[in-house]
């Protein structure tokens, strides 16, 4: 693709696939919002490579198995990005779309115990940073120069509203978090300075049904509401999230760098 | 299927710029469009936003008018799905544009221009939220940069837009607490080249080709009202159904920096 296309006066209407020929790496992919965003990726045409540090269904694949393949990655190596910089550029030949959905809120997942400020290990902050921050960092920095050579593209990585307000039961999950986000900033500033036609922005999620929140949902309010704290009395959905990932990877937002987005059902304006 | 089928659409400020740019957008994505402005549409109007768009004069700060757009777009169309309030002024236009710089700046303008921005976008969210409230629908405030910096030189506009973006979220939850189906998000564009910052008959912007003299963006362009009209369209469709109370920047990184 060619991202130096003035917009077409003529051409006002969204393309029918939204990512045709493009190529893009997804984190996390085996389950919650990298998952759907695969899905939705699939179904806009794009060609991904669908990456996790444990099984992905083969399922989610098969909606366009002859544009996916899957790859085992520990986003906190960096050996292993460079691997999945590799897959994508030699069976894709390049890429064009980065998201960085994979992130844990705690080292064993579940609902966070003993992760608030008086009781959190260094040991346990250390692994949240190395999976949240120090992934999105290291694929960006593996990324922009693939990128670069393909004329361009777009970064989205998944903050959170934990990483605006606190969180005190999570500090480490929140302090990661807001790394991302701050992150996203100096990246889409580099990458302009540098002219390399990259955006890189953040969608900054409230609570979603994923795998990951699902322990902290808790039990429906008296009023029959599962989120009585959220404006729209609801958590969203990993589609939902999906869609504003799809919006900022794609050339819906060509002037849209640097920015967070919150998908949250109105609670960051509470 | 386009991404508003069946939506009818109220956008202000349609003569021209981020307006004009919106009702073509969203009139290709099979919106109804009822555009309206306080300038007269062009001879080209229709022709370039698209059959079945209707042009309607409103003055946004006009509390009676507002009822009767609403009323004329329901009898047009049938409904309204969407609100996008486009119509701003800055007040810095023209020659005789009186200062903004705080230690001389006049009520005359600073009303002004919160009456247009601010006002015109409260009278649009209430017009309209008594006929969304049962079938669901969108707003799409226009709110810039200026509400999240400092502009010495264009104190009332920034003042206005700040307003904007914090009434944005009051809509946003307002509607979302009452168990209606309304979302309210608002956009942060930058610079965007349209007649606001480059007016017809001014002075060009440097370089003559719209693009020099944006050195203060880190993208080191001007946006394209089209640009900034996508966001709309996405932030306006079903696809952003869990969003609302947010603003996005669309502004070339400009919110990511400070001014150096």
């Amino acid at each position: 693709m060619d991202h130096e296309e003035p917009i077409n006066e003529n051409a006002v209407v969204t393309p029918s696939k939204r990512l045709e020929g493009r190529v893009a790496i997804v984190t996390g992919a085996a389950s919650g919002i990298g998952a759907a965003t695969v899905a939705l990726f699939l179904r806009e045409g794009a060609k991904v490579v669908a990456t996790d540090v444990r099984a992905i269904d083969d399922d989610l694949l098969s909606a366009g198995s002859a544009r996916a393949i899957a790859v085992r990655h520990d986003v906190a190596s960096e050996r292993e990005w460079r691997n999945v910089l590799i897959r994508a550029s030699e069976d894709y030949e390049g890429l064009d779309v980065l998201v960085n959905c994979a992130g844990i809120n705690t080292p064993g997942g579940g609902v966070p115990e003993n992760q608030d400020i008086e009781n959190v290990s260094v040991d346990d902050f250390r692994a949240v940073q190395a999976v949240n921050v120090e992934g999105t960092m290291l694929g960006c920095k593996q990324a922009i120069p693939v990128m670069a050579a393909s004329g361009g593209g777009s970064i989205v990585n998944v903050s959170s509203l934990a990483g605006w307000v606190g969180v005190p039961g999570a500090v480490s999950y929140g302090a990661s978090k807001a790394a991302v986000w701050q992150i996203t900033k100096s990246i889409a500033l580099h990458c302009a300075k540098a002219s390399q036609n990259i955006r890189c922005n953040s969608v900054n999620p409230g609570g979603i049904h994923t795998p990951m929140f699902a322990p902290m949902t808790g039990e429906p309010s008296s009023d029959g509401s599962e989120a009585p704290h959220v404006p729209m009395r609801r958590y969203g959905e990993p589609d939902e999230v999906a869609a504003a990932i799809l919006f900022l990877a794609s050339d819906d937002s060509t002037y849209v760098t640097g920015s967070s987005l919150a998908v949250d059902g109105g609670l960051a304006a509470t | 299927m386009a991404r508003l089928d069946g939506k009818v659409a109220i956008i202000t400020g349609a003569a021209s710029g981020i307006g004009r740019a919106a009702a073509r957008l969203f009139a290709a994505e099979g919106a109804k469009v009822v555009g309206t402005d306080l300038q007269s549409a062009d001879d080209d109007w229709g022709k370039d936003v698209g059959e079945g768009a209707i042009f309607l004069p409103q003055d946004v700060t006009d509390e009676a008018r507002w009822q009767s757009v609403v009323a004329e777009a329901e009898a047009h169309a049938g409904g309204i799905d969407i609100l996008l309030n486009c119509a701003g002024i800055n007040g810095v236009n023209g020659d005789a544009a009186p200062p903004q710089a705080p230690d001389v700046i006049g009520l005359d303008i600073w009303r002004k221009v919160n009456r247009v921005n601010a006002e015109g976008t409260l009278l649009g969210c209430r017009a309209v939220i008594p006929a969304m409230k049962e079938g669901g629908g969108a707003i799409v405030n226009i709110s810039s940069i200026a509400a999240q910096k400092g502009w010495p030189t264009r104190t009332a506009y920034g003042a206005s837009k700040a307003a904007v973006l914090q009434y944005t979220r009051s809509v946003a939850r307002f509607c979302a607490e009452s168990g209606w189906p309304i979302r309210c998000n608002a956009v942060l564009p930058g610079p965007i080249d349209t007649p606001m910052i480059n007016p017809p008959g001014g002075k060009p912007l440097a370089g003559g080709d719209g693009q020099a003299g944006a050195d203060h963006v880190p993208i080191k362009r001007y946006g394209d009202p089209m640009e900034v009209a996508r966001p709309m369209l996405f932030l306006a469709s079903d696809e952003a159904s869990y969003i609302t109370g947010a603003g996005l920047n669309v502004d070339g990184g400009i919110a990511a920096l400070t001014a150096d």
